[in-house]
């Protein structure tokens, strides 16, 4: 077993890279109509982005397998992807259920006072701020919706911060406080490769991006600039 | 993220195959001769110029893995088609082609008569007369997203063209009759497929069958997407997942029309929040509330189905009604593009 490469080599070819290209391409195509245009364009992005805005080192934590990049010693150039604001990030359910469970942890109490001496009514709480040292979007089971957009997009991201976030909650009685609306800014980092154990289309996808530089231009590493996001959610 | 009305232009542009037609070689029957000479005389136009009512309907075209078993003149007569076939499909190519505002009194004729012709093809049930007309309807679908997305008004043409493409429903029970001609499934095979009160729920049956319960939004094989692919080699899973992207793409095409039509401002940059406040809702989604029980708060979540008339069978198979967001589109910022099979950029 390689040092440089400890989970093994595995060999493919010219025709596997550009029929695995070709799917990809294919795959991002059909993303749109799924309401997943966040998701497809990354993958397209990851197809076909040039430019040398930074570098990626061999050892990022978050590269998981040290392909996709022309390397010159431990480091290589790579392009930045920037996300001016990505508001659906807050209609996320994951976010939400982190941001519910958050707001109760910290501010329950305030919650209870409030309604206590308002009961039955409506009220916007915070602004308030948190930050989550790890963060997931899961795999929500189907392959269509935000959810699945941020999963298939991200998944794994890390520095997920909260700047602000407002819950306008509810009371309706018997200690139950329906969230009507939550607005959040805040930010979060990711680095665009793919795990070729897995599964899905991360297969094909690692094989692309194997073969950058020397198979062909598709499958280049890139960083995601800060994604931004900055939206409200409200409840139908 | 900003969005815009023109999600089905690059969503439906995989549709467009570079097809090398083959040469039509001479007739055989009658209504075999007449559609060879349809399509060798058009020099300059399409092969939708040419049809008319005298045009014999189109029979019952198999897959080529069908026809390989077939006797040899009536093989010969359906190998034939095929190239017919094929030159319907370059010809659809030609005229979605035509840049946007090209569209001329004569594409619209051209268009109203390949919709007819799609008409014709579905009124008989074959592997090939299916990928033909899924092939037309997306030739229908991105002709009237470039109309739409042209920031002008509506052609006066453009809602008897709408009408007309929309008309067409996906018929699971024609699905199930090609599905056991060409794979030769038993009753047993199609239960729950054939005659299923919700055809989106049987058609995601028959999906889950012909994939083994595959992924629809990344298939582990979509070699054979393309109109020119299916003709060559028969791929039911795949023409099912192209009928199903068809479906909703129909779906939010009238909706982005009605959008268009109700909105005086109306710009492409429109974004999903702006849309939503035009569109009906439905009421999808979810509920979410603090609940303390035992003294003990928790966040609950409860999915709110909204209301389920008047889906198209896409919407029942993804179990999803087109919202404001799937009528908008990402705005293309920082000059995303995709790029087709052939290594070609095709503009999101």
């Amino acid at each position: 077993m390689s040092v440089v490469y400890p989970d093994g080599v595995r060999v493919f070819n010219q025709g596997e890279y550009t029929s695995s290209a070709t799917y990809l391409s294919f795959v991002a195509l059909g993303g749109w109509p799924l309401d997943m245009p966040t998701a497809a364009t990354l993958l397209a992005w990851f197809l076909g982005n040039t430019g040398n805005d930074t570098t990626v080192s061999v050892t990022d934590p978050y590269l998981y397998h040290p392909v996709g990049v022309e390397w010159a010693g431990s480091t290589g150039p790579c392009s930045k992807y920037s996300f001016p604001n990505l508001d659906r990030v807050v209609s996320a359910t994951e976010c939400q259920q982190r941001l519910g469970s958050q707001a109760i942890a910290d501010h329950y109490a305030e919650m209870l006072t409030y309604f206590t001496a308002h009961p039955g009514d409506t009220h916007t709480f915070g602004p308030w701020s948190c930050a989550f040292s790890s963060f997931t979007f899961p795999d929500p089971g189907v392959y269509i919706g935000i959810d699945a957009d941020m999963y298939y997009a991200f998944a794994q991201v890390n520095g997920f911060t909260v700047t602000s976030y407002q819950l306008t909650m509810h009371d309706s009685g018997g200690l139950t406080y329906d969230i009507l609306s939550i607005t959040a800014a805040g930010y979060f980092y990711d680095l665009y490769d793919f795990d070729i154990t897995a599964g899905g289309f991360s297969i094909p996808a690692a094989k692309v991006q194997a073969g950058y530089p020397t198979l062909g231009d598709s499958g280049r590493v890139f960083q995601e600039d800060r994604v931004n996001f900055n939206g409200t959610w409200t409840s139908p | 993220m900003n969005y815009k009305t023109t999600i089905f232009v690059p969503s439906l542009m995989a549709f467009v195959f570079s097809i090398v037609v083959a040469p039509i070689a001479s007739a055989i029957g009658p209504e075999l001769g007449k559609w060879t000479a349809i399509v060798n005389s058009r020099d300059k136009g399409t092969v939708f110029d040419t049809i008319d009512a005298s045009t014999p309907a189109w029979p019952t075209i198999h897959s080529a893995e069908y026809i390989s078993g077939m006797k040899d003149a009536e093989r010969q007569e359906q190998v034939e088609f095929h190239s017919i076939a094929h030159a319907i499909i370059q010809d659809a190519k030609v005229l979605l082609d035509k840049k946007p505002r090209q569209s001329t009194a004569e594409n619209w004729r051209s268009l109203e008569s390949a919709l007819r012709l799609r008409d014709s093809m579905l009124r008989n049930t074959g592997y090939a007369n299916l990928v033909l007309a899924d092939g037309l309807n997306r030739l229908g679908l991105v002709f009237l997203c470039k109309e739409l997305g042209s920031e002008e008004q509506l052609s006066p043409e453009f809602d008897g063209a709408l009408s007309h493409l929309i008309t067409y429903r996906v018929n699971i029970d024609q699905w199930a009759s090609v599905t056991r001609e060409e794979l030769g499934w038993t009753d047993e095979k199609l239960k729950e497929v054939e005659g299923n009160p919700n055809p989106g729920v049987g058609l995601h049956k028959l999906w889950d069958r012909l994939t083994d319960g595959d992924n629809f939004a990344c298939p582990k094989n979509m070699d054979h997407l393309c109109s020119d692919g299916l003709l060559k080699q028969r791929d039911l899973s795949m023409l099912l997942y192209r009928y199903i992207y068809s479906d909703i793409a129909m779906k939010r095409l009238s909706l982005a029309v009605q959008y268009k039509k109700q909105t005086a401002d109306f710009s492409l940059n429109d974004g999903s929040g702006k849309i939503a406040k035009v569109l009906p809702s439905s009421g999808e989604g979810k509920k979410m509330s603090v609940v303390a029980t035992g003294g003990v708060p928790r966040v609950v979540m409860t999915k709110l189905p909204g209301e389920k008339t008047n889906l198209s069978v896409g919407e029942r198979f993804l179990n999803a009604r087109s919202s404001a967001d799937d009528v908008a589109a990402h705005s293309g910022q920082n000059g995303h593009r995709f790029r087709d099979q052939s290594g070609q950029f095709i503009g999101a």
